[in-house]
């Protein structure tokens, strides 16, 4: 525990210090960007990786947490701390609402309901005019307080949000909770033998899930200054997905790595030609054809097999399972 | 267990590969190409997927302009140089890219020639970064009208709903008086667009022919593949008359449908956005006679030898007539021109100084002006020609050009600031 | 909400043939594709989020042939014909080698394609909307009937529909392929173990599936707009009429189309507006209260 909470210090130190020493603003966008993505792709594998639940609506929650956090700022307070808690408590109800419901299917029924409900928050979105502005999006700035209104000092504040969350995600999986969790995925049905209450797990699980999705959101919608509905719109959700199995996810870090490539890859398309889904497609099909997995487990992968004596917990926990 | 077969069928390590192609991104993303000699415009588009002639289009008018310009020395002694990016679609690459501009390419403009979504986010980017940004393709009122989102740092050299609408009212009054439409229908894509537009067309309708009644609406969605219910529906109302400001893609579309309905044989058909080169030459069964249409872009709308030879220029170079998004850019391009000329240095403060007011020669004047005029107060395009016209199946396609005199339109616009206190 | 319209349309025999006619077509052309979509889930197990663009690629194949040969029937052969090579090309070059890994890859391989497909188009028939309008042959006025109308065109394409159904059922239930790909669907292992080669099997269904929506593609080039792009939402479309129906039932995409096909027919008179969220709803629900659809399988 204690190691988690160091090293996640370190890496939010270091990307801040970075951030002084060599201030790139390209820089500081694209990794803020990054660094969001990264957190939503990462409550989405709490979902994948960990309990082996494959949502195709997590955009839900990222929408609602923008629209959330967007809105308060934009007509109701002032305070960010108010708006993110708002944030936290209306993606929480939401995933609680649309978790009672899709937990109860299987793999590919639970990822149709996710979509549908995605779907369903998307049109109320677009019809709910007079609070999300409706299709325009939420239009003529979110205000800022004065301490996050530079480029830097919203990256930082993004730095502090996504590495607490990701500390705390961390946390949870590698704890009791998080070891149970792994065994529903494995065999629900064993776990269910052994007297765990698999539904309860899943749908908590659920909630986080959602949670970190919305707080990734605000922080999305915070940083361009609006909110609009194609945070909600189902192809939206297939972002992270991209994320999570590009980067790897059976490793903690795999879906920030997997954020990391996709926004440098279609930053690095954009600028030379305008086929980035033929470079972006074409890498996907490369990665899943040739590597079969995401890129940090197959690092892993290698580094536990190249030491001779290498023992078995260095192992992601699938191949291990 | 797939370690297994990874090794066993890969000799070369795929992921070395992949170490590559992203280690060479990265490279060239930051030792990108520096250079401050020209003037540079960045452009941010949505270039791929279902509206990327928004980008495309949008593009090559800005270019245009800027090989013309750059063919007689350019300005201030520079060249322009035009960037373009993809947004693909997402809004909040939109907004990186545009950001990127600035601080990475340190490019003097930002145009912007994207959707409405798109172009309120890039506008909160000029805001942030006080740099001058040129919208081109948004036709949102809102997006220069209204003073809570207003800012100094951008200006619109497209056309604007409430002119459309004006305008469309005003040319449909006339026809309705001619003919006795009373019973009226619409069909326009479900989203603010396409609202605000028909509304706003039957309330300026109202003025200039009080006499009629809504009898249906119809509102499907953008992207709609299939209006076949919609058009059941309206040939059972039976109305006089049909408005629609569906655009792109979904009009032709429709248009088709309807054909085989024999709707247009029915009653009349007043397309805001028919008559536009891409929507003409998509339709490969010949174009409908006899249909009124607002004038987007026709190389005979306004009939000038100015716009003529930019319709000509524009084809030997493209092999195709512009569109409307092709004009709104180049424009665009021509006031940027003449602000860095007035105000002899890209400062952005001093070239807004420049172009607030500014008048300038540009082919898509309304006559008898030969000139369109930078607003000071809202940074709005005025002059600029809005010409109604009624469909022939050869080319040009269109006649009986109608305009209705600016002044008349701009008074008109006031009175609905106005209202809806914006003023 | 307009309740009284409704009635009144259901009342009015004029009224009720055009939603009726007009719910069929849109019926029609939406089962063509998702029976695909559902043929290759029920027997392969995979979700192909790439369907929508190979009816985007039918579309403009036929559209291609059409303008080469003049011929619209030879057109439609050969688009719905080269989209079945190009699904089985698709299984034997990339899907067949992931089906032992995590349902996931699946997904998301199908999901680049869709990217990969739109630029494709993009390249090759440009970024510009193509209409190709209806043969000269169906250029006339539409039937009337009972103060209806029905274009010559939309017939034509109901009956392709209606064909294309009866067909598919009858390969499917009454030759001796069908059976064995049905039973591939119940258990690829059973199928093996009685020395039959499931993998031609896979390659020939999904060439199957992807002829269908490469048909509907087809039948659709005259009368919607050919983008890059056009069947993103097609796609969405289909999953709804699959879900509905049950995964992998035919009669059930059938009857899911029709009852989509109607419900927007209808609520674009009696409830305008919210008529795509019922839809949405209507696939939730059925979802929550019966997972497997209208016909399918309680397991899959």
């Amino acid at each position: 525990m204690k190691r988690t909470i160091l090293w996640g210090t370190i890496f939010g130190a270091a990307l801040i210090i970075l951030s002084f020493v060599y201030p790139s603003k390209f820089l500081i966008n694209l990794f803020t960007q990054i660094l969001i993505m990264g957190l939503f792709a990462t409550s989405l594998n709490l979902l994948i990786g960990y309990t082996g639940m494959v949502s195709f609506g997590h955009a839900a929650f990222f929408g609602v947490g923008a629209y959330t956090a967007g809105v308060i700022l934009q007509k109701y307070s002032s305070s960010v701390l108010f708006a993110f808690g708002t944030t936290i408590v209306f993606s929480a109800l939401a995933a609680l609402i649309i978790g009672s419901f899709c937990i109860r299917l299987g793999s590919i029924y639970f990822a149709m309901l996710t979509l549908a409900f995605n779907q369903i928050i998307y049109i109320i979105v677009i019809r709910w005019t007079n609070m999300t502005g409706g299709d325009q999006g939420l239009i003529g700035g979110i205000p800022l307080p004065p301490f996050l209104s530079t480029p830097r000092a919203y990256f930082i504040f993004t730095v502090i949000v996504v590495v607490a969350s990701l500390i705390i995600c961390k946390l949870v999986v590698d704890s009791p909770f998080g070891a149970i969790l792994k065994v529903i995925r494995e065999n629900a049905d064993r776990a269910y033998s052994l007297g765990i209450r698999v539904k309860s797990y899943q749908l908590i699980v659920f909630v986080m899930a959602g949670i970190f999705g919305g707080l990734s959101g605000a922080l999305m919608s915070l940083s361009i200054s609006g909110a609009y509905p194609d945070f909600c719109y189902w192809a939206k959700s297939a972002e992270p997905i991209f994320m999570v199995v590009v980067g790897g996810m059976n490793s903690f870090l795999g879906p920030l790595i997997g954020a990391a490539i996709f926004k440098v890859l279609i930053a690095f398309s954009t600028m030379y030609t305008n086929l980035w889904g033929l470079i972006i497609g074409g890498v996907l099909v490369l990665i899943i054809l040739l590597v079969r997995k995401g890129l940090v487990d197959y690092v892993m992968e290698l580094v536990a097999n190249r030491s001779v004596d290498s023992p078995k917990r260095l192992l992601s926990p699938k191949e291990t399972g | 267990m797939s370690v297994l077969l990874l090794k066993s069928r890969w000799k070369i390590n795929p992921f070395t590969i992949l170490a590559v192609v992203v280690l060479v991104c990265s490279f060239m993303i930051f030792s990108g190409p520096v250079c401050a000699e020209p003037i540079k415009i960045g452009f941010v588009s949505i270039m791929s997927g279902r509206v990327a002639m928004l980008g495309e289009e949008g593009a090559k008018g800005a270019q245009l302009a800027i090989d013309e310009i750059n063919a007689k020395g350019g300005v201030i002694g520079r060249k322009f140089k035009l960037l373009t990016r993809d947004s693909t679609g997402k809004i909040e690459e939109a907004v990186r890219i545009a950001r990127d501009y600035v601080v990475r390419d340190k490019v003097d403009f930002i145009m912007d020639g994207s959707s409405s979504r798109e172009s309120f986010a890039v506008k909160e980017v000029s805001r942030d970064l006080k740099k001058l940004t040129m919208i081109t393709a948004s036709e949102t009122t809102a997006n220069t009208a209204d003073p809570k989102i207003w800012t100094p740092y951008s200006f619109r050299t497209a056309r604007v709903a409430i002119h459309d609408s004006i305008v469309g009212g005003f040319f449909a009054g006339k026809v309705s008086r001619e003919f006795g439409l009373k019973k009226w229908y619409s069909i326009s894509p479900d989203y603010a667009y396409g609202h605000d537009n028909t509304t706003l067309f039957f309330e300026y309708l109202k003025k200039n022919y009080p006499d009629f009644k809504i009898v249906g609406q119809q509102w499907p969605k953008i992207f709609e593949p299939d209006y076949t219910a919609h058009i059941t529906k309206i040939l059972k109302d039976k109305p006089d008359a049909v408005y629609s400001c569906l655009w792109g893609g979904d009009i032709t579309a429709f248009m088709e449908q309807a054909s085989l309905y024999g709707l247009f044989k029915r009653m009349k058909f007043f397309g805001i956005n028919i008559a536009d080169p891409l929507v003409l030459g998509a339709l490969k069964k010949g174009v409908p006679a006899g249909m009124y249409t607002g004038g987007r872009y026709n190389p005979t709308i306004p009939e000038t030898p100015a716009n003529r030879a930019f319709g000509e220029k524009f084809k030997k170079k493209y092999g195709t007539y512009p569109s409307n998004w092709s004009w709104q850019s180049y424009t665009a391009v021509l006031f940027l021109e003449a602000a860095v000329k007035k105000a002899g240095t890209t400062d952005n403060e001093k070239v807004i100084k420049a172009l607030e007011g500014l008048t300038i020669k540009a082919p898509c004047a309304q006559p008898p002006r030969e000139t369109v005029t930078m607003r000071a107060k809202d940074h709005q395009m005025i002059y600029y020609t809005i010409g109604w016209a009624k469909t022939t199946s050869n080319p040009p396609y269109v006649t009986d050009r109608t305009y209705m005199p600016w002044n008349e339109i701009l008074k008109e616009e006031a009175a609905y600031l106005k209202k809806k206190g914006w003023l | 909400m307009d309740l009284s319209s409704l009635i009144e349309c259901l009342v009015d025999p004029g009224c009720l043939i055009n939603q009726t006619t007009s719910a069929l077509i849109f019926a029609m052309l939406l089962f063509l594709i998702a029976s695909g979509l559902s043929l290759i889930f029920g027997v392969l197990g995979v979700m192909n989020f790439a369907h929508g663009s190979l009816y985007m690629l039918g579309a403009y194949l036929t559209y291609t042939f059409y303008v080469g040969t003049s011929s619209f029937p030879l057109a439609i052969i050969l688009g719905c014909f080269g989209i079945g090579v190009f699904g089985v090309f698709f299984e034997r070059v990339f899907l067949k080698r992931i089906y032992a890994v995590h349902i996931l890859y699946q997904l998301l391989l199908t999901y680049a394609f869709i990217l990969i497909l739109d630029d494709v188009a993009k390249l090759v028939w440009g970024y510009e909307f193509i209409t190709m309008g209806a043969p000269d042959a169906f250029q006339r006025p539409p039937l009337e009937l009972a103060g209806s109308f029905i274009p010559t065109y939309y017939i034509f394409v109901i009956i392709v529909g209606i064909i294309v159904a009866v067909l598919l059922w009858m390969f499917l239930w009454k030759t001796r392929y069908g059976k064995l790909i049905r039973a591939t669907a119940h258990s690829s292992e059973m199928v093996m173990a009685l020395g039959k080669n499931t993998t031609l099997i896979y390659a020939g269904v999904f060439g199957i599936g992807a002829m269908l929506a490469g048909l509907g593609g087809a039948l659709a080039a005259p009368i919607r707009s050919i983008f890059p792009g056009m069947g993103s939402d097609v796609v969405v479309d289909c999953f709804i009429v699959v879900v509905v129906g049950g995964m992998g039932s035919i009669p059930g995409a059938f009857l899911a189309a029709i009852l989509i096909g109607f419900m927007r027919a209808f609520g674009i008179i009696g409830f305008p507006l919210v008529e795509e969220a019922l839809i949405f709803i209507l696939m939730a629900v059925v979802l929550i209260v019966r997972p497997q659809g209208f016909f399918g399988r309680a397991e899959l």
